[in-house]
């Protein structure tokens, strides 16, 4: 199996120690870890890598990730460079010359996925690109969404944010448990349309109204 | 409230006119001396009201013209040649000299042009010199308080122009300390709670992973897109590639009502980043207006480097603007307090389709 070598560097160390141990655990990858640019560039002097993972902001005394990414291209023109950062978008190009082959953004996520990063890193090192999507329909979600409700919904939120389970919210309501029931289904698949398996979909659409409510200031049982 | 007077001040301006007494403005100085020699001769007038005829009018006139004349040549001419020079006591003669030659012509003017009733009392010649260093005196005194007053006043707009650059850039460094602590601190220690958590939620029995993992999926929602949208709502990004993907959350927020195109000619980056956010500000208030006064649809952003600066042109396609009456509001300061902190020039003009079209010149 051909391995690579990746220089990644990471201000944060927590971040650092919990990504590189993810990519450590694979298997075509050769981890060098630095937490500031000044290191990362003193590496390229003593060691000859196939990719670099960096994070964009690296501090306000240090040059950010995309200046230390066209140093380290002056030094390795072949470089892949892949950015993993919150801001990764800042970093994609919007020209198409070949400077920017093998230049990879990576969104920083919770649900950080070592065997993505892998890829990503491997394409990057022969020159093949992988940019992060704006994430257009959570923009767009909260307050539209609520608005679909109609009122009588919106009072069975109003209570189930609250922690009123199925019985307690018709009781409060006046309505039949059947019928708060049958209004939350309508309400999943106004609030949850595209649920992913597995997905708790009371929890979710709880969660989603709430957010809801901050952005749109209504509330159900007033 | 009233201003009182300061006795200190008003004698500090006596002595400021007295030993600078050609610094009086030259057209209030010869109106002043054509009124006294009106006031002057109008008694001689009164008495000669029975014969009165055209032809004196005439001699009156001409004489007035010359007068006139003869006294702008004079008081431009003593004026120049006192700033030439440098001793004080030279300016002194040429002005008492210069004052001495316009008193003798004066007096040879009204002596060759007017008729005997209106010839020159005795002395007039020296009364004349009198009048025209007194009038002199009067406007240097005039003179000097109101430069006086506009150096005070000067100093005051000064003061507030860099007051206002202060408040900016304290409320600016604020902003930024507060974005950097959403994105380094809260978003960052976000990602490793989240991490955490949906590792240990993956040890949870079948039947309760669910609930948790979207109560999780929802947190990691709110961090990606509400706190990051706040942190770059309170200071911009300036660790970017490029001027358009730096101005790209602006076009983000009007996709709704207008369409922004950026044009940026293969700037590098690196050469405008330390201005970056003077320019980002700059385009925020510019679209703001463009959408809020201007009704606008359309902008287009160009970036141009040219002379070591940078052009930056922002047209839309909203109601024009009455380029003579812009009223300098809060928008306008924001950008005035930029771009004179980067000692640029701005302006806003209408291009040949008949749009507003602002233009600024930045060093870079």
């Amino acid at each position: 199996m051909k391995t690579i070598r990746v220089l990644y560097v990471e201000d944060d160390p927590t971040l650092l120690g919990i990504v590189s141990n993810l990519l450590e655990q694979q298997p075509e990858l050769q981890l060098v870890c630095v937490s500031d640019s000044i290191s990362a560039l003193a590496k390229l002097d003593s060691q000859v890598f196939q990719a670099a993972l960096l994070d964009i902001s690296l501090g306000s005394d240090s040059m950010s990730g995309i200046e230390l990414a066209h140093q380290i291209r002056r030094f390795n023109p072949e470089i892949g460079i892949v950015f993993f950062s919150q801001y990764a978008e800042s970093a994609r190009p919007n020209s198409r010359s070949d400077y920017y082959m093998g230049w990879s953004t990576i969104a920083k996520s919770g649900d950080l996925d070592g065997e993505f990063i892998t890829q990503v890193l491997l394409d990057a090192a022969i020159g093949k690109s992988h940019n992060v999507e704006v994430e257009e329909p959570m923009r767009q979600m909260p307050a539209e969404l609520v608005q679909a409700l109609s009122p009588k919904q919106v009072q069975i939120m109003g209570y189930l944010s609250q922690g009123y389970d199925t019985t307690k919210t018709a009781i409060a309501l006046k309505l039949a448990p059947i019928t708060v029931r049958a209004e939350l289904t309508k309400i999943y698949k106004i609030l949850v349309p595209t649920p992913e398996p597995g997905t708790d979909l009371r929890t979710t659409a709880v969660l989603r109204y709430l957010r809801a409510q901050a952005h749109s200031g209504r509330l159900g049982n007033d | 409230m009233t201003k009182k007077p300061n006795p200190e001040g008003l004698l500090i301006i006596w002595k400021l006119a007295l030993s600078n007494p050609w610094t009086y403005p030259t057209f209030p100085v010869v109106v002043t001396l054509l009124l006294l020699q009106t006031i002057f001769f109008s008694r001689v007038q009164q008495t000669l009201w029975g014969t009165w005829t055209p032809e004196l009018s005439l001699q009156i006139l001409l004489c007035v013209a010359l007068l006139i004349s003869c006294s702008f040549l004079c008081l431009k001419v003593s004026q120049r040649l006192i700033a030439s020079q440098s001793k004080t006591s030279n300016r002194f003669i040429i002005f008492y000299i210069s004052n001495l030659l316009w008193a003798v012509l004066n007096y040879l003017i009204l002596k060759a042009l007017l008729p005997d009733q209106l010839q020159p009392f005795p002395f007039a010649g020296l009364k004349l010199f009198v009048g025209l260093t007194a009038t002199q005196f009067f406007w240097s005194l005039i003179s000097i308080q109101l430069n006086r007053e506009l150096v005070a006043k000067e100093a005051l707009v000064q003061e507030l122009v860099k007051q206002r650059a202060q408040i900016i850039e304290s409320e600016e460094e604020t902003r930024q300390l507060v974005s950097k602590y959403l994105h380094n601190n809260l978003q960052s220690g976000l990602v490793v709670i989240n991490h955490q958590l949906g590792e240990a939620i993956k040890e949870l029995p079948e039947a309760a992973r669910g609930r948790f993992q979207s109560i999780l999926k929802e947190l990691e929602m709110m961090r990606k897109v509400e706190i990051r949208e706040a942190s770059r709502a309170l200071s911009p990004n300036l660790d970017v590639l490029s001027l358009e993907t730096l101005v790209e959350p602006l076009i983000d927020v009007y996709k709704a009502s207008m369409k922004v195109t950026v044009r940026s000619q293969d700037i590098e980056y690196s050469s405008v980043k330390h201005i970056g956010l003077a320019i980002y500000r700059i385009v925020e208030q510019v679209l703001l207006n463009a959408t809020v006064h201007g009704g606008a649809q359309n902008a287009t952003v160009d970036f141009i480097v040219e002379d070591s600066s940078v052009r930056l042109t922002i047209s839309n396609d909203g109601k024009p603007v009455d380029v003579d009456a812009i009223a300098f509001g809060i928008g306008t300061a924001i950008i005035d307090t930029w771009v004179s902190s980067l000692d640029g020039k701005w302006g806003i003009d209408l291009n040949t389709e008949g749009n507003t079209s602002f233009t600024c010149k930045l060093a870079i």
